[in-house]
């Protein structure tokens, strides 16, 4: 466990005294992406995802503990993202495993299942899947350009009438931005509002 | 970063008791009250307890007591080296550094003031809601239900809010760790007509964090179930800062990693708040450590203003800028009009991190045309008889300061019992302070909740079918008034010639009417409750230099940023944002939370998620993407730690211009006839300190040498 709050954070040193050593002589730690000639930090490559389903309701026991035990795996600095979901009774835990290609703390798939069973909570061997998890591609990338997945009309509108308001005000956008000769003159005209912050 | 919060780290709540007894915290734990280092829970390997500090490397305690300033030798790495058997050589060490240290300056604001615990008397008022036996409090009326953490373990539980005289009560039970009580709010009438107003908002229809929230707050990020659009975000440029406050949980101390993201990684993370749908951030707050630190701040801002931010704010002390003017005036031209400035008080008791160069900020700002926001963190027993002499000192300074956003404190981390019900205070009970401080003039019904706002935004709204700022915070959150100070130095708060709630009444009754019904229709249906504004607008009682009546209607016609900052300009803000910690944490606010962090990895976190579980929101993501102390030195070689840090000469501030026409020459408003007669509590001038008054353009040359 490696929490602000606990010595070993102080320093690394202590806990993860080879892989700072071992950057040492590396230029910095970060690895980076780079997106139209511009460089992005990015601390890990390709990491993994584990998924433990079918799991025991009992062990799990409700949404408040499994919520807990969700916490508990992020305390952990090797975790990234983890996932306990009580009704559907799966566990999804994204880590830097051991091997990974970057200096950051790292930790097994049977160090986190020794986790779990400590926490009361025994995975099957059989439902166990594991893969490769581009923390790029499938992570930072959804958090940068994330999906439409509902949309939400203005306050006072119907669905249907915010449609049609929709493509008027597309229209009036495009304009804005398009502006005629007549719109100009109009601009120039107009007097300036009060300076504001 | 303006202190909102107050770490306490990791007292044990039993050794802050048995510590009651000896009269201090100090004696409990290592005496540096340092941000969330756990001391008191764990003995410290070195034996050196008492004398070196924890030795735990997070909490500061080691930079008082260490002499070596270069930062290659890690505090934390002696405390390893105890605790890998040396401990003798350790305790050796530290006595030599320990005898050197004395001639090092000490470090500005680093020293947690003592607190005297042993006299709470459990049948005061302030303090009984408290020692109720659990059979009494379940005879008290409940107000609602709600999911809230256990303190200790973070198991989420039911909390019951609840009436108790005045106040509203949280509590609730954890099978492990028993009952915990906190205060919720301290008037149960304010309670009821905040809530009145209280509404969901709509969320974001892009959400980057896939989930449903079914773990919130365990599994947070703007996901399907948050309800509300980021109102300011917040952007975190560097961890460096020049101070070292006591409580201050985000600054990086010597040893610990820095995070100091690039101009190009600033510029995305903008980009992505400004990508939101249906409503893209358009307040931005640039935060640290000390944002001015950031080598290229001024670059920063100006992409800021590139991504369509119509608001940047800087989030600093104000010191660098009030001893750089010209950089203030950079900072201007590149797009941040507000600057956001932490200020506990006006006395230097009350306010030992920036009242000496106060003065020479406010007056860098004013040069630059930047507006100022005072943010006093309020602390009930270390500051809070100082609210009415801040407000009384914004007036001060009203051609500048355009607002003052109290900050009740949020108590994160783990801390003794008695001293939290002591320093607890939440939004009624600084207001009901300002009231008896002000001599009554700004009085508990002068104020609003946040989401009263939401009212005038959804008549905008359906009147332009075009999504408008929605601010649909929890009601308990926030509260906020206008003042006006008037020809006559009259000072008029809004709601005294305004009818508030009628106003809101009003525009939804328009609101109403408007759905389902056609352009032209909906425009008639403006007019007609436009047409009734000013008869709830007396104008009798509203200050002669104001026609709110029209500045209400630009706000309402033209229905932007602009109209809304003309009103800004002539008036005073005076703002109340409560953040929660895990006493009083309830899941109903996170999930309306419209202050927000954006991450690095392109997350965006609420407030109270991102700092009351800092260990797996910010500080985990923070020490993802920050750099080594030691590789920072590489790429940095000129850097040091100790360089980074202020050291202020307190007598050559307080003999300068700046300083004697600010503190020693302040008019107490409220002493004046007009407003009461009786001056505002606590307010003095202080004593000019020497005849030879340096001018400021002297000082600044002087403090530069």
């Amino acid at each position: 466990m490696d929490r602000r709050d606990t010595k070993e954070v102080a320093l690394n040193k202590q806990v993860f005294g080879p892989q700072v050593e071992a950057s040492e002589t590396q230029e910095g730690e970060m690895s980076w992406v780079e997106e139209s000639g511009k460089l992005y930090r990015m601390p890990y490559k390709m990491i993994k995802q584990v998924v433990f389903s079918e799991l025991d309701k009992n062990e799990l026991k409700d949404i408040p503990y499994s919520a807990r035990l969700q916490y508990r795996l992020l305390l952990m600095e090797p975790v990234l993202k983890a996932k306990v979901a009580f009704h559907k009774r799966f566990i999804r835990i994204i880590y830097n495993p051991t091997g990974a290609d970057n200096i950051k703390p790292k930790i097994s798939r049977e160090q986190l299942i020794k986790f779990l069973a400590d926490e009361g909570v025994h995975v099957r061997q059989d439902k166990i899947e594991e893969r490769d998890y581009d923390y790029y591609k499938e992570f930072y990338q959804y958090a940068y350009f994330p999906k439409s997945i509902r949309e939400a009309p203005p306050y006072g509108w119907t669905k249907e009438e915010w449609q049609k308001q929709k493509e008027k005000l597309a229209k009036q956008q495009y304009r804005k931005e398009h502006p005629t000769v007549l719109d100009r003159i109009r601009t120039a005209l107009k007097p300036k509002d009060h300076a504001t912050s | 970063m303006t202190g909102q919060s107050h770490n306490f780290g990791g007292v044990n709540e039993e050794k802050g008791l048995a510590s009651a007894e000896n009269g201090t915290l100090a004696d409990d734990a290592c005496g540096c009250g340092g941000g969330g280092c756990g001391c008191a829970d764990s003995e410290q390997e070195s034996g050196a307890k008492g004398e070196s500090g924890c030795g735990c490397g997070s909490c500061g305690c080691d930079e008082e007591k260490t002499a070596s300033p270069a930062p290659q030798t890690s505090n934390a790495g002696k405390t390893i080296q105890a605790s890998s058997g040396k401990q003798g050589n350790a305790q050796a060490q530290v006595q030599v550094q320990v005898q050197v240290k004395k001639e090092l300056p000490e470090e500005i604001n680093s020293k947690r003031p003592e607190t005297k615990m042993d006299d709470v008397n459990t049948s005061d008022p302030l303090y009984a809601p408290y020692h109720r036996t659990m059979e009494d409090m379940e005879k008290m009326p409940v107000i609602e239900k709600t999911m809230t953490v256990c303190p200790e373990c973070k198991l989420i539980i039911e909390g019951t809010i609840y009436k108790d005289g005045d106040n509203v009560m949280i509590r609730k039970f954890c099978p492990e760790h028993k009952w915990t009580v906190e205060k919720y709010w301290e008037d149960y009438d304010m309670y009821t007509k905040m809530k009145r107003y209280n509404y969901f908002g709509r969320g974001f229809d892009n959400p980057n964090y896939l989930g449903g929230g079914e773990n919130c707050p365990m599994d947070c990020g703007m996901c399907e179930r948050h309800h509300t659009h980021t109102g300011l975000a917040n952007v975190v440029v560097t961890n460096r800062c020049h101070l070292s406050c006591w409580y201050c949980f985000f600054y990086a101390k010597e040893g610990e990693p820095i995070y100091e993201p690039s101009v190009h990684e600033l510029d995305k993370i903008f980009k992505n708040l400004r990508s939101a749908k249906p409503i893209a951030a358009n307040a931005l707050q640039i935060t640290g450590g000390e944002p001015t630190m950031h080598p290229e701040i001024v670059e920063v801002i100006r992409l800021a203003k590139k991504a369509g931010f119509d608001q940047i704010q800087l989030n600093t002390t104000g010191i660098n800028l009030g001893l750089n003017p010209d950089l203030a005036v950079k900072i201007k031209q590149a797009g941040s009009g507000t600057l956001y400035m932490s200020y506990d008080g006006v006395t230097a008791r009350a306010n030992p991190k920036n009242h000496w160069e106060t003065p020479l900020a406010l007056d860098a700002c004013r040069k630059a045309k930047i507006n100022v926001v005072l943010v006093p963190t309020v602390i009930r027993t270390i500051n809070d008889h100082e609210l009415g002499s801040i407000i009384n000192f914004a007036l001060n300074n009203m051609d500048v300061v355009r607002a003052v956003n109290f900050q009740p404190v949020s108590l994160v981390g783990r801390m003794p019992s008695r001293l939290r019900e002591k320093q607890r205070i939440t939004i009624p009970g600084a207001i009901k302070l300002i009231e008896q401080q002000t001599n009554g003039v700004i009085r508990k019904e002068h104020w609003f909740s946040v989401p009263y706002v939401g009212g005038i935004n959804k008549f905008i709204e359906a009147l332009s079918g075009e999504h408008k700022y929605d601010l649909s915070i929890h009601f308990a959150c926030g509260a906020g008034t206008y003042l006006f100070l008037d020809k006559d130095n009259k000072v008029i708060p809004v709601t005294d010639f305004v009818d508030a709630a009628g106003l809101v009444e009003l525009l939804q009754k328009g609101v109403d009417e408007m759905q389902g019904k056609g352009s032209v229709q909906r425009k008639l249906i403006a007019a007609k409750t436009l047409l009734k504004i000013p008869s709830l607008i007396d104008k009798q009682k509203q200050p002669k230099s104001v026609n709110f009546e029209k500045l209400l209607m630009s706000i309402l016609l033209k229905r932007d940023f602009a109209s809304m900052g003309a009103l800004q300009m002539k008036s005073l803000f005076v703002g109340m944002m409560h953040f929660q910690d895990e006493y009083t944490y309830d899941i109903h606010r996170v999930e309306k939370c419209d202050i927000h962090y954006a991450q690095p990895d392109g997350q965006v976190l609420p407030f109270c998620t991102f700092n009351v579980f800092p260990e797996i929101y910010r500080d985990k993501i923070q020490k993802q993407y920050s750099i080594p102390a030691k590789d920072w030195l590489k790429v940095h070689p000129d850097w040091n730690y100790r360089a980074d840090k202020y050291m202020r000469n307190v007598k050559l501030l307080e003999s300068s211009e700046p300083y004697v026409r600010t503190y020693c020459k302040m008019q107490d408003y409220f002493a004046m006839p007009v407003n009461g007669g009786k001056p505002v509590a606590n307010f003095s001038n202080e004593m000019q300190k020497s005849q030879d008054v340096i001018p400021a353009e002297q000082l600044l040359a002087q403090i530069a040498k």
